[in-house]
């Protein structure tokens, strides 16, 4: 009878780190590929959201809402002033006067410029603008015909939180 | 569930209502509400919790006015009709939100007078043809109508007990409202 033997490469403990991705790999080197100090495959971190520069990190779910191009928050606002659901980033809607409302975000604004919109339902007498921009919140006034009415619109806000 | 309602003043003496969107079971959201709500020059200032409690929101933060809750209620305490929303008031031991009706009463006046001035607009041109065609039989007629829809203001009985009441008194010398 005859009894193959493998040998059964003895696993060691590495100095940590065990190893990291490379994004500067050689293509075909795996030595380059698990050698480099890269951090590919590693989450962005707010900042490198905000910056928008690096194609090797991932945009993970709990910071893509950092990212220039993602709504801060979003929401549909009914002529009664109620906040629809669903939404997002919007803490409260008070209704202050007919038509006017101010939007209170979940999380504050880096500065008060940031940007924001608004659809308007209704036909073409029907208009919504905003003001009193703060870091926190912002002022949404509807109108019909040139006048404060209550309107029914979705918003969103868009800037660096 | 009730959907809950937070009652303040606006700086106009106006009630201001707010709905907290989603769970607010430590009231944090709230408290920012009122901060935000209190804003006058200061714009920059981000909410602290560990600073602006509700204590300091109503002894008055720099940049902000003095503000604190005047009440809670639920959203059907809220008159459905909101025609005479601004001439809403918190008034303790009546139902939750009342009607101001000396307000009402300006809000339906300024509702008249809108409707009465695109009347007025109406009668100019057929009054310069009469002045024209020298026609001083048109021009008395018009004249007269004129009179009478600048008139409508200080001759119009706004007198009513109720909301409804008060919104269904309307001028014979205008059109029917469309809303």
């Amino acid at each position: 009878m005859t009894i193959n033997v493998t040998p059964i490469p003895r696993l060691t403990v590495l100095a940590a780190p065990a190893f990291v991705l490379g994004d500067s790999n050689v293509a075909g080197s795996a030595l380059t590929a698990v050698a480099s100090d890269s951090t590919l495959g590693l989450a962005a971190t707010k900042a490198e959201m905000e910056a928008v520069s690096s194609a090797a990190k991932s945009a993970t779910p709990a910071r893509t809402q950092y990212h220039p191009g993602v709504a801060k928050g979003w929401g549909h606002i009914a002529s009664d002033g109620a906040l629809g659901s669903p939404s997002y980033g919007i803490g409260s809607v008070t209704y202050v006067s007919t038509g006017v409302r101010t939007i209170a975000w979940a999380t504050n604004f880096s500065a008060a410029t940031y940007s924001t919109v608004v659809g308007m339902e209704g036909n073409d007498t029907v208009s919504g603008d905003f003001s009193n921009f703060a870091v926190g919140s912002v002022t949404l006034t509807t109108y019909q015909d040139g006048a404060a009415d209550d309107r029914a619109g979705s918003i969103a806000a868009f800037g660096a939180q | 569930m009730m959907a809950k309602r937070y009652l303040t003043l606006a700086t106009d003496g106006g009630l201001s209502i707010t709905e907290i969107s989603g769970d607010d079971a430590d009231g944090s959201k709230l408290t920012k509400t009122l901060f935000e709500i209190s804003r006058t020059s200061d714009s920059s200032t981000p909410f602290n919790p560990a600073v602006h409690t509700r204590e300091a929101i109503a002894a008055g933060i720099s940049g902000h006015r003095a503000l604190a809750l005047t009440a809670e209620c639920e959203e059907s305490d809220l008159p459905t009709d909101r025609y005479f929303r601004n001439a809403w008031e918190w008034v303790e031991g009546l139902k939750p939100v009342n009607v101001n009706m000396s307000k009402a009463r300006d809000i339906h006046m300024d509702a008249i007078r809108k409707v009465r001035n695109v009347e007025l607009i109406k009668t100019d041109v057929p009054y310069l043809r009469a002045l024209e065609a020298k026609d001083t039989s048109a021009q008395a007629r018009i004249a007269a109508e004129k009179q009478v829809l600048r008139d409508i203001p200080q001759t119009f009985d706004l007198a009513s007990r109720t909301p409804a009441q008060l919104k269904g008194l309307w001028p014979v010398e205008l059109p029917a409202r469309t809303a």
